[in-house]
Protein backbone atom coordinates (compact mmCIF):
# COMPACT_ATOMS: atom_id res chain seq x y z
CA UNK A 1 0.00 0.00 0.00
CA UNK A 2 1.38 3.21 -0.75
CA UNK A 3 2.00 6.12 1.54
CA UNK A 4 -1.07 8.73 1.49
CA UNK A 5 -0.21 11.53 0.05
CA UNK A 6 -0.16 13.79 3.40
CA UNK A 7 0.97 17.73 2.88
CA UNK A 8 2.10 16.63 -0.54
CA UNK A 9 2.28 19.51 -2.87
CA UNK A 10 -1.04 19.75 -5.48
CA UNK A 11 -1.76 22.32 -7.93
CA UNK A 12 -5.11 22.94 -10.18
CA UNK A 13 -6.97 25.55 -12.28
CA UNK A 14 -8.06 28.78 -10.16
CA UNK A 15 -11.56 29.15 -10.05
CA UNK A 16 -12.43 32.12 -8.07
CA UNK A 17 -12.98 35.64 -9.76
CA UNK A 18 -11.44 39.02 -8.29
CA UNK A 19 -15.23 39.73 -6.93
CA UNK A 20 -15.00 36.41 -4.86
CA UNK A 21 -11.66 36.96 -3.75
CA UNK A 22 -12.79 40.30 -2.03
CA UNK A 23 -15.82 38.42 -0.63
CA UNK A 24 -13.85 36.02 0.80
CA UNK A 25 -11.66 38.57 2.65
CA UNK A 26 -15.07 40.32 3.81
CA UNK A 27 -16.72 37.47 4.91
CA UNK A 28 -14.15 35.20 6.00
CA UNK A 29 -16.02 31.96 4.26
CA UNK A 30 -16.75 30.45 1.39
CA UNK A 31 -19.89 28.11 0.95
CA UNK A 32 -19.92 25.48 -1.98
CA UNK A 33 -22.89 23.60 -1.76
CA UNK A 34 -23.31 20.09 -2.99
CA UNK A 35 -19.90 19.89 -4.75
CA UNK A 36 -18.99 16.31 -4.33
CA UNK A 37 -20.91 13.48 -6.07
CA UNK A 38 -23.34 11.56 -3.93
CA UNK A 39 -21.58 8.59 -4.78
CA UNK A 40 -18.29 9.53 -3.11
CA UNK A 41 -20.52 10.79 -0.61
CA UNK A 42 -22.18 7.44 0.63
CA UNK A 43 -18.52 5.98 0.40
CA UNK A 44 -16.95 8.81 3.09
CA UNK A 45 -19.71 7.82 5.19
CA UNK A 46 -19.26 4.09 4.63
CA UNK A 47 -15.18 4.66 5.54
CA UNK A 48 -16.50 6.66 8.41
CA UNK A 49 -18.72 4.25 9.84
CA UNK A 50 -17.26 1.30 9.37
CA UNK A 51 -13.42 1.70 8.62
CA UNK A 52 -12.78 4.46 11.28
CA UNK A 53 -15.15 6.27 13.19
CA UNK A 54 -12.75 7.97 15.48
CA UNK A 55 -12.39 11.79 15.75
CA UNK A 56 -9.51 11.75 13.19
CA UNK A 57 -9.97 9.46 10.23
CA UNK A 58 -6.77 10.88 8.68
CA UNK A 59 -5.76 7.54 6.79
CA UNK A 60 -8.56 8.50 4.60
CA UNK A 61 -6.12 10.65 2.84
CA UNK A 62 -4.87 7.46 1.39
CA UNK A 63 -8.65 6.38 -0.35
CA UNK A 64 -8.37 7.78 -3.90
CA UNK A 65 -11.84 8.64 -3.70
CA UNK A 66 -11.76 11.17 -0.79
CA UNK A 67 -8.11 12.22 -2.88
CA UNK A 68 -9.75 12.76 -6.45
CA UNK A 69 -13.11 13.85 -5.22
CA UNK A 70 -13.23 15.88 -2.07
CA UNK A 71 -9.70 16.90 -1.19
CA UNK A 72 -8.86 17.91 -4.94
CA UNK A 73 -12.85 18.42 -5.99
CA UNK A 74 -12.58 20.44 -8.57
CA UNK A 75 -14.60 23.32 -7.62
CA UNK A 76 -13.14 23.32 -4.06
CA UNK A 77 -9.76 22.78 -5.13
CA UNK A 78 -10.09 25.36 -7.65
CA UNK A 79 -10.98 27.70 -4.25
CA UNK A 80 -8.13 26.68 -2.28
CA UNK A 81 -5.44 27.19 -5.71
CA UNK A 82 -6.89 30.03 -5.56
CA UNK A 83 -6.72 31.86 -2.16
CA UNK A 84 -4.04 29.91 -1.54
CA UNK A 85 -1.53 29.93 -4.97
CA UNK A 86 0.09 27.28 -6.66
CA UNK A 87 1.43 24.04 -5.05
CA UNK A 88 -0.72 24.78 -1.97
CA UNK A 89 -0.57 21.17 0.28
CA UNK A 90 -3.07 18.92 1.47
CA UNK A 91 -3.96 18.30 4.78
CA UNK A 92 -1.80 16.47 7.38
CA UNK A 93 -4.85 15.63 9.90
CA UNK A 94 -8.53 14.96 8.89
CA UNK A 95 -10.82 15.90 12.43
CA UNK A 96 -14.15 14.20 12.43
CA UNK A 97 -16.62 16.33 13.98
CA UNK A 98 -18.73 13.37 14.69
CA UNK A 99 -21.94 15.33 16.37
CA UNK A 100 -24.20 13.23 18.69
CA UNK A 101 -27.88 13.67 17.59
CA UNK A 102 -29.69 15.17 18.95
CA UNK A 103 -28.10 17.31 21.05
CA UNK A 104 -29.88 20.14 23.42
CA UNK A 105 -27.18 23.13 23.86
CA UNK A 106 -25.44 24.95 21.51
CA UNK A 107 -21.69 24.43 21.32
CA UNK A 108 -20.03 27.71 22.60
CA UNK A 109 -18.76 30.29 20.35
CA UNK A 110 -15.25 29.82 19.66
CA UNK A 111 -12.48 30.43 17.62
CA UNK A 112 -9.96 27.76 16.98
CA UNK A 113 -7.49 27.50 18.67
CA UNK A 114 -3.88 29.05 17.53
CA UNK A 115 -5.67 31.68 15.69
CA UNK A 116 -3.46 34.36 15.04
CA UNK A 117 -5.00 37.91 13.75
CA UNK A 118 -3.14 38.78 10.30
CA UNK A 119 -4.09 40.30 7.09
CA UNK A 120 -1.89 37.02 5.89
CA UNK A 121 -3.78 34.13 4.19
CA UNK A 122 -1.33 31.02 5.09
CA UNK A 123 -3.74 28.68 5.41
CA UNK A 124 -7.37 27.63 5.12
CA UNK A 125 -9.68 25.61 7.67
CA UNK A 126 -12.20 23.39 5.57
CA UNK A 127 -15.50 22.00 6.30
CA UNK A 128 -17.23 18.85 4.47
CA UNK A 129 -20.37 17.78 5.10
CA UNK A 130 -20.81 14.24 3.49
CA UNK A 131 -24.25 13.58 4.53
CA UNK A 132 -27.12 16.50 4.62
CA UNK A 133 -26.95 18.87 7.51
CA UNK A 134 -30.72 20.17 8.22
CA UNK A 135 -30.97 22.94 10.90
CA UNK A 136 -31.83 20.13 12.86
CA UNK A 137 -28.79 18.16 12.72
CA UNK A 138 -26.99 21.61 14.39
CA UNK A 139 -24.83 22.50 11.20
CA UNK A 140 -22.46 24.97 12.17
CA UNK A 141 -22.62 28.60 12.47
CA UNK A 142 -20.70 30.90 11.56
CA UNK A 143 -20.62 35.02 12.28
CA UNK A 144 -19.41 36.79 8.73
CA UNK A 145 -16.34 39.51 9.02
CA UNK A 146 -15.30 37.97 12.58
CA UNK A 147 -12.01 36.97 11.21
CA UNK A 148 -11.24 40.61 11.78
CA UNK A 149 -12.69 40.88 15.72
CA UNK A 150 -9.90 40.05 18.35
CA UNK A 151 -10.95 37.86 21.27
CA UNK A 152 -9.82 34.88 23.03
CA UNK A 153 -12.46 31.86 22.62
CA UNK A 154 -12.53 31.42 26.94
CA UNK A 155 -14.27 35.12 26.63
CA UNK A 156 -16.86 34.38 23.74
CA UNK A 157 -18.36 31.32 25.86
CA UNK A 158 -21.37 33.72 27.33
CA UNK A 159 -22.44 34.49 24.02
CA UNK A 160 -25.77 33.79 22.30
CA UNK A 161 -27.76 34.74 19.60
CA UNK A 162 -25.45 37.20 17.49
CA UNK A 163 -26.90 39.45 14.44
CA UNK A 164 -26.23 38.46 10.98
CA UNK A 165 -24.81 35.18 11.47
CA UNK A 166 -24.91 32.22 8.58
CA UNK A 167 -25.95 28.67 9.11
CA UNK A 168 -24.03 26.17 7.02
CA UNK A 169 -27.22 23.87 6.88
CA UNK A 170 -26.41 22.65 3.49
CA UNK A 171 -26.98 19.37 0.95
CA UNK A 172 -24.56 16.25 1.33
CA UNK A 173 -21.29 17.43 -0.42
CA UNK A 174 -21.09 20.74 0.95
CA UNK A 175 -17.47 22.21 1.36
CA UNK A 176 -17.01 25.34 3.00
CA UNK A 177 -13.42 27.30 2.90
CA UNK A 178 -12.98 29.14 6.01
CA UNK A 179 -10.33 31.84 7.34
CA UNK A 180 -8.97 29.73 10.33
CA UNK A 181 -10.18 32.49 13.24
CA UNK A 182 -13.85 32.95 11.91
CA UNK A 183 -16.08 32.82 14.95
CA UNK A 184 -18.08 29.60 14.31
CA UNK A 185 -20.02 27.20 17.00
CA UNK A 186 -22.29 24.15 16.53
CA UNK A 187 -26.28 25.23 16.64
CA UNK A 188 -28.62 22.91 18.88
CA UNK A 189 -29.82 19.72 17.11
CA UNK A 190 -33.42 18.66 18.02
CA UNK A 191 -33.63 15.98 15.16
CA UNK A 192 -32.22 12.43 15.35
CA UNK A 193 -30.66 10.88 12.30
CA UNK A 194 -31.90 11.16 8.97
CA UNK A 195 -29.12 10.29 6.89
CA UNK A 196 -26.97 6.49 7.29
CA UNK A 197 -24.98 7.82 10.09
CA UNK A 198 -26.14 8.38 13.43
CA UNK A 199 -24.19 11.56 13.57
CA UNK A 200 -23.62 14.64 11.87
CA UNK A 201 -20.17 14.09 10.44
CA UNK A 202 -18.73 17.10 9.56
CA UNK A 203 -14.87 16.61 8.48
CA UNK A 204 -12.75 19.53 9.09
CA UNK A 205 -9.24 19.94 7.76
CA UNK A 206 -6.55 22.08 6.67
CA UNK A 207 -4.85 23.47 3.22
CA UNK A 208 -1.31 25.63 3.67
CA UNK A 209 0.45 27.74 1.20
CA UNK A 210 3.83 27.27 -0.05
CA UNK A 211 4.10 30.23 -2.69
CA UNK A 212 3.95 33.60 -1.95
CA UNK A 213 0.87 35.85 -2.52
CA UNK A 214 -0.07 36.83 -6.27
CA UNK A 215 -3.42 37.70 -8.16
CA UNK A 216 -3.12 34.95 -10.46
CA UNK A 217 -6.85 33.60 -9.79
CA UNK A 218 -8.96 34.86 -12.56
CA UNK A 219 -8.43 38.29 -13.35
CA UNK A 220 -11.28 40.72 -14.39
CA UNK A 221 -9.93 43.43 -16.16
CA UNK A 222 -12.75 45.75 -15.91
CA UNK A 223 -12.82 45.60 -11.86
CA UNK A 224 -12.50 49.05 -10.48
CA UNK A 225 -11.26 48.61 -6.90
CA UNK A 226 -12.39 52.08 -6.39
CA UNK A 227 -16.13 51.58 -6.69
CA UNK A 228 -15.95 48.05 -4.22
CA UNK A 229 -17.59 47.78 -1.17
CA UNK A 230 -15.00 46.17 1.34
CA UNK A 231 -17.23 45.89 4.19
CA UNK A 232 -18.37 42.40 6.18
CA UNK A 233 -21.75 42.13 6.08
CA UNK A 234 -21.87 41.01 10.01
CA UNK A 235 -20.26 41.73 12.89
CA UNK A 236 -19.44 45.01 14.82
CA UNK A 237 -16.82 47.28 13.65
CA UNK A 238 -16.38 51.04 13.86
CA UNK A 239 -17.24 53.15 10.62
CA UNK A 240 -14.42 51.72 7.62
CA UNK A 241 -12.60 49.76 10.12
CA UNK A 242 -13.97 46.26 9.13
CA UNK A 243 -13.41 47.60 5.04
CA UNK A 244 -9.47 48.59 6.10
CA UNK A 245 -8.97 44.85 7.19
CA UNK A 246 -10.75 43.26 4.45
CA UNK A 247 -9.00 45.45 1.79
CA UNK A 248 -5.61 45.00 3.69
CA UNK A 249 -6.00 41.55 3.48
CA UNK A 250 -7.03 41.48 -0.26
CA UNK A 251 -3.90 43.28 -0.98
CA UNK A 252 -2.12 40.73 1.10
CA UNK A 253 -3.27 37.67 -1.25
CA UNK A 254 -2.78 40.24 -4.53
CA UNK A 255 0.95 40.34 -3.06
CA UNK A 256 0.74 44.17 -2.97
CA UNK A 257 0.47 44.62 0.70
CA UNK A 258 3.84 47.17 0.49
CA UNK A 259 1.50 49.53 -1.76
CA UNK A 260 -1.18 49.64 0.34
CA UNK A 261 -0.86 52.84 3.02
CA UNK A 262 -3.05 53.41 5.16
CA UNK A 263 -2.55 57.18 5.60
CA UNK A 264 -5.94 57.55 7.78
CA UNK A 265 -9.68 59.22 7.13
CA UNK A 266 -11.04 58.47 3.50
CA UNK A 267 -7.92 56.14 2.41
CA UNK A 268 -9.06 53.63 -0.38
CA UNK A 269 -11.21 51.03 0.55
CA UNK A 270 -13.66 53.73 2.31
CA UNK A 271 -14.70 56.12 -0.44
CA UNK A 272 -16.44 53.65 -3.07
CA UNK A 273 -18.60 56.20 -4.15
CA UNK A 274 -16.16 58.08 -6.23
CA UNK A 275 -17.39 59.39 -9.84
CA UNK A 276 -15.76 59.69 -13.09
CA UNK A 277 -13.18 56.90 -13.18
CA UNK A 278 -11.12 58.72 -10.11
CA UNK A 279 -9.10 56.73 -7.94
CA UNK A 280 -9.74 57.15 -3.91
CA UNK A 281 -6.54 58.44 -2.33
CA UNK A 282 -4.29 55.22 -1.34
CA UNK A 283 -5.23 52.88 -3.77
CA UNK A 284 -2.18 50.71 -4.77
CA UNK A 285 -1.15 51.39 -7.99
CA UNK A 286 -1.38 47.78 -8.89
CA UNK A 287 -5.14 48.29 -8.72
CA UNK A 288 -5.27 51.82 -9.75
CA UNK A 289 -7.82 52.62 -12.34
CA UNK A 290 -5.86 53.89 -15.51
CA UNK A 291 -8.63 55.53 -17.06
CA UNK A 292 -8.01 58.47 -14.52
CA UNK A 293 -7.05 61.54 -16.24
CA UNK A 294 -3.58 62.91 -14.82
CA UNK B 1 -44.41 38.30 49.60
CA UNK B 2 -47.62 37.76 49.75
CA UNK B 3 -47.34 35.22 52.09
CA UNK B 4 -45.36 37.75 54.43
CA UNK B 5 -47.87 40.39 53.77
CA UNK B 6 -50.77 38.12 54.91
CA UNK B 7 -48.35 37.53 58.03
CA UNK B 8 -48.29 40.63 59.43
CA UNK B 9 -51.98 41.07 59.26
CA UNK B 10 -52.48 38.13 61.36
CA UNK B 11 -49.68 39.49 63.90
CA UNK B 12 -51.45 43.42 63.80
CA UNK B 13 -54.91 41.80 64.32
CA UNK B 14 -53.27 39.62 66.82
CA UNK B 15 -51.57 42.59 68.37
CA UNK B 16 -54.65 44.30 68.43
CA UNK B 17 -56.77 41.76 70.49
CA UNK B 18 -53.79 40.79 72.93
CA UNK B 19 -52.77 37.90 72.02
CA UNK B 20 -49.86 38.14 70.08
CA UNK B 21 -47.48 35.45 70.65
CA UNK B 22 -43.91 34.38 69.92
CA UNK B 23 -44.86 31.77 67.64
CA UNK B 24 -46.53 34.00 65.30
CA UNK B 25 -43.29 37.02 64.74
CA UNK B 26 -40.97 33.25 64.32
CA UNK B 27 -43.27 32.23 61.86
CA UNK B 28 -43.10 35.79 60.04
CA UNK B 29 -39.27 35.68 60.42
CA UNK B 30 -39.50 32.16 58.59
CA UNK B 31 -41.32 33.39 55.66
CA UNK B 32 -38.68 36.19 55.20
CA UNK B 33 -36.19 33.73 55.32
CA UNK B 34 -37.53 31.47 52.69
CA UNK B 35 -38.18 34.41 50.42
CA UNK B 36 -34.68 35.63 50.16
CA UNK B 37 -33.67 31.90 49.97
CA UNK B 38 -35.86 31.66 46.42
CA UNK B 39 -34.61 34.90 44.91
CA UNK B 40 -32.00 34.27 42.30
CA UNK B 41 -29.50 36.41 40.36
CA UNK B 42 -30.90 36.29 36.62
CA UNK B 43 -27.97 37.73 34.23
CA UNK B 44 -28.63 39.32 30.96
CA UNK B 45 -25.53 40.26 28.10
CA UNK B 46 -26.52 42.69 25.58
CA UNK B 47 -23.87 43.03 23.16
CA UNK B 48 -24.71 46.95 21.41
CA UNK B 49 -22.99 49.43 19.02
CA UNK B 50 -22.15 51.79 21.29
CA UNK B 51 -21.60 52.64 24.53
CA UNK B 52 -24.90 54.26 24.40
CA UNK B 53 -26.71 52.73 26.73
CA UNK B 54 -29.97 53.25 24.67
CA UNK B 55 -28.45 51.56 21.27
CA UNK B 56 -29.47 48.41 19.07
CA UNK B 57 -28.17 45.38 20.44
CA UNK B 58 -26.60 42.95 18.05
CA UNK B 59 -26.27 40.10 20.70
CA UNK B 60 -27.90 38.98 23.50
CA UNK B 61 -27.75 35.97 25.88
CA UNK B 62 -30.00 35.31 29.39
CA UNK B 63 -29.18 33.49 32.08
CA UNK B 64 -31.94 32.99 33.80
CA UNK B 65 -34.04 29.51 35.42
CA UNK B 66 -36.67 28.35 32.16
CA UNK B 67 -35.05 30.75 29.89
CA UNK B 68 -33.39 29.80 26.48
CA UNK B 69 -29.86 31.06 27.05
CA UNK B 70 -29.78 32.32 23.83
CA UNK B 71 -32.16 34.84 24.30
CA UNK B 72 -34.94 34.95 21.67
CA UNK B 73 -38.53 35.02 21.68
CA UNK B 74 -41.29 32.23 20.13
CA UNK B 75 -40.82 33.67 16.93
CA UNK B 76 -37.28 33.46 17.09
CA UNK B 77 -36.03 37.45 17.31
CA UNK B 78 -34.26 38.71 19.80
CA UNK B 79 -35.95 39.37 23.31
CA UNK B 80 -35.05 42.80 23.38
CA UNK B 81 -33.39 44.80 20.60
CA UNK B 82 -32.02 47.78 22.21
CA UNK B 83 -30.62 47.90 26.21
CA UNK B 84 -33.38 50.74 26.84
CA UNK B 85 -36.34 47.46 25.99
CA UNK B 86 -34.75 45.39 29.04
CA UNK B 87 -34.21 48.29 30.96
CA UNK B 88 -38.07 48.55 30.65
CA UNK B 89 -38.73 45.26 31.39
CA UNK B 90 -36.84 45.28 35.09
CA UNK B 91 -33.55 44.32 34.28
CA UNK B 92 -30.60 47.26 35.64
CA UNK B 93 -27.05 47.61 34.43
CA UNK B 94 -24.25 46.39 36.45
CA UNK B 95 -21.45 46.43 33.96
CA UNK B 96 -20.68 49.02 31.60
CA UNK B 97 -18.68 48.23 28.64
CA UNK B 98 -14.95 48.02 28.75
CA UNK B 99 -13.53 50.49 26.55
CA UNK B 100 -9.98 50.67 28.23
CA UNK B 101 -9.61 47.18 26.36
CA UNK B 102 -9.65 48.77 23.13
CA UNK B 103 -5.70 49.58 23.62
CA UNK B 104 -4.84 49.58 19.43
CA UNK B 105 -7.61 51.88 18.03
CA UNK B 106 -6.75 50.59 14.73
CA UNK B 107 -7.52 47.31 15.38
CA UNK B 108 -10.84 45.93 16.19
CA UNK B 109 -12.47 44.05 19.38
CA UNK B 110 -14.83 41.43 20.60
CA UNK B 111 -18.64 41.80 19.46
CA UNK B 112 -19.26 45.32 20.14
CA UNK B 113 -19.95 47.10 23.57
CA UNK B 114 -20.82 44.83 26.11
CA UNK B 115 -23.72 45.48 28.82
CA UNK B 116 -24.13 43.24 31.61
CA UNK B 117 -27.70 43.48 33.46
CA UNK B 118 -29.30 41.59 36.70
CA UNK B 119 -32.41 40.95 37.50
CA UNK B 120 -33.81 39.11 40.51
CA UNK B 121 -36.31 36.55 40.46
Amino acid sequence: MTKPPYGSRMDCAPTMTDLEIINFCRTGYLMLPGVVPEVVNKQVIEYLEHVDSSHEPTPIVGESFFLDEVLMNQEAAGAVRSLLGRNFTLPLIISNHRGPLPYEKPQDWHRDGGTIYTSALEYLQVFYYPEECTEEMGPTVLLPGSHFMRNKAPMMAHLGSIKGTVSTAAPAGTIILTVYGIWHRRSRAPSGPQGKSLYRNLLKYNYWRTSPPQRDWLKDDDIDFNTINFNPPAGVFEQFQGAIAAARMFTWLCGIESQYKKRGGQNWPVAPSVRDGMNQEGLPKALANHKQQD
Amino acid sequence: MKKLVEQIKHIEKQYVAGTLSFEDIEHARQIAQDASNEVRQSLLYLHATSTNPYSSVVGISIYEDGVDSDGLDERGSFRYSSIKDALDDGWRIIKFPETSLAVYEQDNYGLGYEFVLERWR
